[in-house]
């Protein structure tokens, strides 16, 4: 991520609008889910996230990552 | 009186679109999407940008008002140039953590140390809890961090990151790697796996220190109706300072436990300690 990159920021307010921009909503029990299946979506360690514990999009298809330290840095050492 | 004409789209409305399709071209560009009114502006505008930091607020229900499919295709923009879209609060720990990985080499030499020597698990559990204890000499909070370690790591990752804090990784367990193998798996294995039955002399605990861990040991063994349980001391410091402990210690003769040393090497000791009802 160099200074020139673009960056855009989101916050728990406004994730939904991040979502709706993928096709992505939230089912009753707050998990995010694909609108047209119903099926949820997993971060590349397999866990299911809802709109506070979603912290990143990557592309790569696409790769939701959790809000956590874990997921910070394998970002920052580009591993997705 | 309506004329049966379409109402053309204001002036304003495609000036919108297209001035906030001219900025996703600025190199350098931040875009916030304001949906909790971070900013002053976000009450009453759609957008605003502040040129001197290049950061461009889009406020949504504002612009969905006007502009219902432009949110959506900013997004995508940024996400088709792989750019980062992220959680906000998580920005600076990202900025953070790569100065980090700049200025700290002595972690990165820990690290290239374990790699082979740790599972993938507790290697990564290392690599957070080095960056975490970097983070609290800053001053830091990192109530989050020791969190997201437990969170994903559990009990185990817990123990990790207050085995690298007390700076077991580089001043004990390196140096007990290079004198036997074996050793170090034995006793980082106890140290990670570490119960409420064990307790584990470092290099940074004072004798003082050490007599109210040893106390809080013996309460809780009694509350929790343990038989026992160990002390641990690895390397040469530690163990003088266990069995100086040990040698200095008041006893007292209403004491309910009995000591035992169960292992005495010179860089290695471990004392039993016997509860008794």
């Amino acid at each position: 991520m160099s200074t020139n990159s673009t960056k855009l920021l989101f916050t728990n307010a406004s994730a939904k609008y991040i979502l709706e921009a993928f096709g992505k909503s939230i089912n009753s029990e707050g998990i995010i889910i694909e609108k047209s299946t119903g099926e949820p979506i997993y971060t590349p360690e397999g866990e299911e996230l809802t709109l506070q514990t979603l912290g990143a999009i990557k592309k790569g298809s696409e790769i939701f990552m959790k809000d956590d330290l874990f997921s910070i840095i394998n970002i920052a050492e580009g591993k997705y | 009186m309506s004329t049966g004409k379409k109402k053309p789209k204001t002036t304003a409305g495609y000036n919108l679109a297209e001035k906030i399709r001219g900025y996703l071209s600025i190199k350098g560009l931040t875009i916030i999407i304001d949906g909790d009114f971070i900013t002053e502006d976000a009450k009453f505008t759609p957008f605003s940008y502040n040129s001197k930091d290049k950061i461009l607020i889009l406020v949504p229900n504002k612009l969905n008002e006007r502009e219902p499919y432009l949110l959506s295709e900013v997004i995508q923009h940024i996400f088709d140039q792989d750019d980062l879209i992220i959680k906000r609060e998580r920005l600076k720990v990202l900025e953070n953590y790569k100065k980090y990985k700049v200025r700290n080499r002595s972690d990165d030499t820990i690290l290239a140390f374990f790699m082979d020597k740790l599972s993938p698990d507790d290697y990564d559990a290392l690599k957070m809890s080095l960056f975490l204890r970097n983070e609290q000499r800053q001053g830091r909070n990192v109530s989050e961090y020791k969190r997201d370690i437990r969170d994903r790591f559990g009990e185990r990752g817990a123990n990790i990151a207050n085995l690298c804090t007390a700076g077991y990784f580089e001043n004990e367990f390196m140096p007990l790697y290079e004198l036997s193998h074996e050793e170090f798996k034995e006793f980082y294995n106890l140290a990670v796996e570490k119960k409420a039955r064990a307790l584990f002399v470092h290099s940074y605990m004072t004798i003082e220190e050490l007599q109210v861990q040893f106390d809080e040991m013996v309460e809780k063994g009694f509350k929790y109706h343990m038989t026992d349980f160990r002390i641990h001391g690895i390397g040469e410091a530690n163990v003088v300072k266990v069995k100086r402990f040990f040698e200095e210690r008041r006893k007292d003769e209403n004491e309910r436990f009995t000591c035992a040393r169960t292992l005495d090497k010179n860089r290695a000791i471990e004392y039993n300690i016997i509860l008794t009802r």
